[in-house]
């Protein structure tokens, strides 16, 4: 006797009544949601290259949109998306190191990574100087206000690692400033305080 | 401490310089559809490809995996990175669609934003196979700093290969545009004038023209006159013709969007409807490579294209010389197009100027008149040959030579022997005959790889 096509329906969900309950997102809203938090990850990692950003963006979009539907945990989504988009901006951020090296050999050739807003001239500038990983972290809690663990699970380290990232990342950039006489210089001891608060 | 809490503690710079990136934004719809229709396996590998091509792109485009050279203001040809990754006719020309969108956005916002695309170095379009479709196979050939280090699937280009060509089949895609409701922009502006993208290093004639191809196609090839005289007449009359249309097709509806490439007006957008006679030449080129044709009404063309200085007969270059084989250098040195244009090296002995101009060779069968091979070479030290096996319906194979490999195609290359072979280095001359043909068909994958053990 053949089963009833309502048992097998359901026998898997029987065993998962939890992701029963919650709908995979629809394809609109995670391409949304991947192109936007994607984009302003990128932005940050990649010091405002606005054109590997957008391929970035659309990398995790892309891929966000192929697993959507398997997504385990649709709640999680954010988390998910913002690991794939910090790992994806790494990458790129490898990618044009390679080859601004490239186009130093070749002097001729033009290079690129003009910054068509202005408003990001500022934070390409400052963010320029560090170190990816830096960006990520500081972009991670200044764009996405995520705490340290959810910085640690998109970088893929322990929260103790972000926080070191975010010290220096900030003393970078505040220094930066300071060179500039954007602020004033900083008392050192507030300073460990800050960062150890 | 008084003087501390004075102190704009709480003004934390970073919030501040963050604060663009605070904001989110919406996407546009057709981005989301793009990615939606990305997202589908079978798009994987033009997406991939289109990583390579990044120069090109439009943002929808790329989304789609497609590269999108945009010329003028107007999308000229997509790249979809391996022929046959499109699902079919529709998508693609959703995926046009989309594409032309974005590139009016892109060129009017920014202008070539994405830099090296200013080192697109030559755009070719040619007619070929298709009654129906003016464009069916295009060939774009990029200086892009993209192309040079990064390949299809991302693999490292050699530095040196500055320069390097990618040739792309379109055929579903390019069919596409044709499907479309009337003409697109960019079968407008090239019908009007030619392709023209400047070079980084100035408006370099070398680089920069397209192939004027014939507008709407051959149209009825019993048409096309056998009389050398008559046939420039009729190109000169179908050309005209559609200068004309495009005309008044731009005045009853104008482009959306204005133009700005690089802060400069674009040029020449009200001529008037008199084809140029570049345009002639290309066209009567365009017939000359015709498969439409039959043999008196290409050897017209030929015949008319040289009386106009634009074409001339050399000697066969040696892998295609045979017996039966004739080779007319296509254009001249004057001729300031991009493929129409010769080397200005006539004589084998004679060696080529380091700044010789690219040139297109034909080698004819003498006896059905039929071109059997294509062979551009160029001068800095890249070369592109093309050549069909059999009967003119197979598909064209393309090849992307490397410095190695322009001595034995170009046709005035110096330091020939009888047999072209002369200058061959012996790997290399072992990798050009390897299959038992004068040219092993070489994809760029192949070409990395080969790189990389030299």
């Amino acid at each position: 006797m053949p089963p009833d096509p309502a048992t097998v329906i359901s026998a898997p969900m029987a065993r998962r009544p939890a992701e029963a309950a919650v709908a995979p997102p629809d394809e609109d809203r995670v391409a949304r949601r991947a192109l936007d938090l994607g984009r302003r990850t990128a932005l940050g990692v990649l010091a405002g290259d606005h054109a590997a950003a957008d391929d970035v963006a659309q990398d995790v979009a892309i891929q966000a949109v192929r697993c959507a539907a398997t997504l385990r945990e649709p709640a999680a989504l954010d988390a998910w998306l913002h690991r794939t988009a910090v790992r994806a901006a790494l990458r790129a951020a490898k990618r044009g190191r390679r080859r601004r090296d490239v186009e130093q050999r070749h002097a001729a050739l033009t290079p690129v990574g003009a910054v068509p807003d202005p408003s990001l001239d500022e934070l390409a500038t400052l963010l320029g100087g560090l170190p990816e990983r830096q960006r990520a972290a500081l972009t991670l809690r200044y764009a996405h206000d995520l705490d340290d663990a959810a910085i640690a699970a998109a970088l893929g380290c322990r929260a103790g690692t972000v926080r070191a990232l975010l010290s220096r990342g900030r003393a970078a950039v505040r220094a930066q400033l300071e060179d500039a006489s954007v602020i004033a210089p900083r008392d050192t001891q507030h300073d460990r305080e800050d960062d150890h608060a | 401490m008084p003087e501390l809490r004075t102190r704009p503690r709480d003004a934390d710079p970073l919030e501040a310089l963050f604060a663009p990136l605070r904001t989110p934004a919406e996407p546009e719809p057709e981005r989301i559809d793009a990615i939606r229709w990305a997202a589908r396996a079978d798009a994987r590998p033009a997406i991939a490809s289109a990583r390579s091509s990044a120069t090109w792109r439009p943002r929808a485009a790329v989304a789609v995996g497609a590269a999108v050279l945009v010329a003028g203001g107007a999308v000229v040809a997509i790249d979809r990175g391996r022929p046959g990754t499109f699902v079919d006719e529709a998508d693609a020309a959703a995926v046009l669609r989309a594409a032309a969108d974005a590139s009016r956005d892109a060129v009017a916002g920014d202008g070539w934003r994405y830099g090296p695309v200013t080192e697109v170095s030559r755009t070719t379009i040619e007619g070929r196979r298709c009654a129906d479709c003016p464009v069916e196979t295009a060939t774009l050939e990029t200086r892009s700093t993209e192309s040079i280090w990064t390949g299809p699937g991302g693999d490292a280009y050699r530095a040196e290969d500055a320069g390097a060509r990618r040739a792309i089949e379109n055929e579903p895609l390019l069919r596409a545009v044709g499907a479309l409701d009337g003409p697109t922009a960019a079968q407008r502006e090239v019908r009007r004038r030619g392709v023209h993208v400047r070079s980084a290093g100035g408006d370099d004639p070398r680089y920069g023209r397209t192939l004027f191809w014939l507008p709407g196609g051959i149209g009825d090839p019993e048409a096309v006159p056998q009389d050398p005289g008559d046939v420039v007449g009729w190109v000169r009359e179908r050309l005209a013709r559609d200068l004309a249309a495009d005309d008044a097709l731009r005045a009853a509806r104008p482009d959306p969007a204005p133009v700005v490439r690089r802060g400069e007006p674009l040029p020449d957008r009200d001529r008037t409807a008199v084809p140029s006679e570049p345009a002639v030449d290309d066209a009567l080129m365009a017939l000359a490579v015709s498969p439409q044709l039959d043999g008196p009404q290409r050897a017209a063309a030929l015949e008319a294209l040289a009386d106009r200085d634009a074409a001339e007969v050399v000697p066969v270059p040696a892998p295609f010389a045979a017996p039966d084989r004739i080779a007319i250098r296509l254009g001249n040195a004057d001729h300031g197009g991009a493929v129409t244009t010769a080397t200005t090296a006539t004589a084998a002995e004679e060696p080529a100027p380091a700044d010789a101009p690219s040139g297109v060779t034909l080698v004819f069968d003498r006896g059905t008149r039929r071109p059997v091979a294509r062979i551009t070479s160029v001068a800095d030290g890249l070369g592109r040959l093309s050549y069909r096996r059999g009967r003119p319906t197979v598909r064209e194979r393309s090849v992307s030579v490397e410095t190695q490999f322009v001595a034995p195609v170009a046709v005035a290359a110096p330091g020939l022997d009888a047999q072209g072979r002369r200058l061959l280095d012996p790997a290399t001359a072992e990798e050009l005959h390897r299959d038992g043909s004068s040219v092993r068909w070489r994809t760029a994958q192949e070409r990395v790889a080969a790189t990389r053990r030299r």
